[in-house]
């Protein structure tokens, strides 16, 4: 059997169980078995296969994903993110689309205290779309910013999913997490542009109403008292991850820590969200973890089957540039992403798409970080973006058409930023080199 | 087990970065409590409707339709878990028939940590059986609705 018809036979078996409604991680665990027989040497393969996936979380690279899950969980369900957005709503008065500029910016912050994209967007779909359509906001202007800010949270950390990406593709998870804050920064500042641009050339989209007339103290006070001691998590976080004072385990344990003693200090840790806030944390973590158990082997038959060396000789024997390459692995995932949940992409297409990076010379980080935008923007691609399914539930009265066509413009200016990187590698490359060795 | 795993890594950094402690098993513990976590709460995920799935076919079948592939796949997924099940013990036994130890800052027989995986996917394939013979369960439904 030739590489080409091997993998069409197991990327096709694949998303064929995928596409029967078998859970993912079954659909990698059914494919694994037929391919560990095949192609791994019987039922020693298959074997194999069970030590793998009782082997594949005993890694202490993963820790951070239930650690940076609960701490967003936590923010979420003891309602201090939602005061920190109440805070940035006092301060942000008089501008064009003003509700818009709230979402953007309360979802950058939140995104820096939440690994998770869900959370950040149903928080911010939950407690501003109901006063944008009282306002009479527009779909175009109010649901686009929510769903692309709300994936924010998988680029700047903590972010479950780049530690993730980092584990499975061997890149060094603290440089992939600090690489991704300035383009997530870059991307939100162009969301901004975008939003305050548009509701000044057409004031119709979001209607100017009269903003209760607080003093300065009263607009910057709940700022200070509600959002400034938050960003000390971040920088907890972060700090200790570029100062080399922790590993990305240890910055996100303190990270969970530092939220939890945030929501004891302003009073709002009760048991029942704290119970609330592991168990979601535990289902979060347990479906991502559990994929990795049933796709582990998937990259062993892959290479055993000489699949994937096949693949990366066949591509880098097409003599294309490194540019050309690079955009065709970001638009498979892009298309992948259409259909796909993003765990089960990186699992399927990290175990083909690292060796041609590697063979290329690709900086691993750079590739990882516009890997991560790409899986991003898929979080907001139709037919199966998992944040367009949120932000109608948040917001049942939108349909599947307004919410998609409001959401194509930050769509677009999400993938002009990945063009933006492509074309200067050093916006992504700065911070990690800033980094203590 | 995720309030003890951040409690440890959070006293761990402590006791390193005041010097008070040492506490080298740390890494090793986390690693445990991973594993164990992920495939002690898999079979809660599965019935809660946790683990993701892509429906984007299944759900523009008609009802009946629907209905029947859901069996079917169900059926499948118990038939996966059933092999899983079955080689599990196998490596087990044989882990355990070997005398194979792990040598890290505990020293324990390997069987230990693979005595985990068998109930676990037993478990799996049975709740797959349960929601293949009752495909309609209302309550399935409606938590099917709240994810």
């Amino acid at each position: 059997m030739t590489w080409y018809a091997i993998l069409l036979v197991l990327l096709g078996t694949l998303v064929a169980f995928m596409a029967l409604g078998l859970p993912v991680v079954f659909a990698f665990f059914a494919t694994n078995l037929i391919g560990a027989f095949i192609f791994m040497g019987g039922e020693n393969g298959v074997m194999q296969l069970v030590r793998n996936a009782v082997d594949s979380v005993q890694n202490f690279a993963l820790a951070p994903i239930p650690l940076f899950i609960l701490m967003g969980e936590i923010m979420f369900y003891t309602g201090v993110a939602a005061r920190a957005i109440d805070a940035v709503d006092k301060l942000i008065t008089r501008v064009p689309g003003r509700l818009s500029l709230v979402a953007i910016t309360g979802g950058t912050i939140f995104s820096s205290l939440s690994g998770s994209t869900i959370a950040n967007t149903a928080m911010l779909g939950s407690t501003l779309l109901p006063e944008m359509y009282r306002r009479g906001y527009k779909p175009a202007i109010s649901i686009g910013p929510i769903v692309a800010v709300g994936g924010l949270a998988m680029l700047i950390p903590p972010s479950a999913l780049a530690v993730l990406l980092g584990s499975i593709a061997q890149i060094p998870i603290s440089e992939l997490l600090v690489a991704s804050i300035l383009p997530a920064l870059i991307m939100a500042a162009l969301f901004f542009g975008y939003v305050m641009l548009r509701c000044w050339f057409d004031p119709t989209l979001a209607p100017a109403y009269d903003v209760a007339n607080l003093g300065l103290r009263e607009r910057v006070m709940p700022f200070v008292k509600y959002v400034l001691p938050l960003s000390g998590i971040f920088i907890v976080v972060v700090g200790s991850i570029i100062g080399g004072v922790a590993t990305p385990t240890e910055s996100a344990a303190l990270g969970a820590a530092a939220s939890l003693v945030a929501a004891a200090l302003y009073r709002r840790l009760t048991w029942e969200n704290f119970f609330v806030s592991v168990r979601q944390t535990l289902r979060f973590t347990v479906m991502t973890l559990f994929i990795i158990c049933g796709s582990i082997t998937f990259s062993q038959v892959m290479a055993f089957s000489q699949a994937s060396a096949g693949l990366s000789a066949a591509v880098l024997g097409l003599g294309l540039g490194k540019t050309e390459l690079l955009v065709g692995m970001l638009v498979i995932l892009l298309f992948l992403g259409c259909f796909m949940d993003q765990v089960s992409m990186m699992m399927i297409t990290v175990p083909l798409f690292m060796p041609v990076v590697q063979q290329l010379g690709m900086e691993p980080v750079w590739f990882g970080v516009l890997m991560l935008m790409i899986l991003e923007v898929s979080l907001a691609t139709p037919p199966f973006g998992l944040l367009l399914f949120v932000v109608k539930g948040a917001s049942p009265q939108s349909t599947m058409g307004e919410i998609i066509g409001s959401v194509t413009p930050f769509v677009l200016i999400a993938l002009s930023v990945v063009a933006l990187l492509i074309a200067v590698p050093e916006l992504t490359l700065m911070l990690p080199r800033m980094m203590s060795p | 087990m995720l309030c003890v795993l951040t409690v440890l890594v959070c006293l761990d950094v402590a006791s390193r970065t005041l010097r008070l402690f040492a506490m080298p098993w740390t890494l090793d513990v986390t690693e445990y409590l991973l594993y164990a976590i992920t495939f002690l709460a898999a079979p809660w995920v599965l019935r809660e409707q946790g683990h993701i799935a892509i429906e984007i076919v299944v759900e523009r079948l008609p009802r009946q339709a629907r209905s029947g592939l859901q069996r079917v796949t169900d059926a499948f997924g118990a038939v996966v878990c059933t092999v899983l099940f079955v080689f599990a013990c196998r490596v087990l036994w044989r882990s355990y028939s070997q005398n194979n130890v792990v040598h890290e800052t505990f020293v324990f027989p390997e069987w230990y940590l693979f005595a985990l995986a068998p109930p676990v996917f037993l478990i799996l394939a049975v709740e797959f059986a349960w929601r293949s013979a009752k495909p309609d369960d209302p309550s399935r439904a409606a938590r099917r609705q709240s994810v």
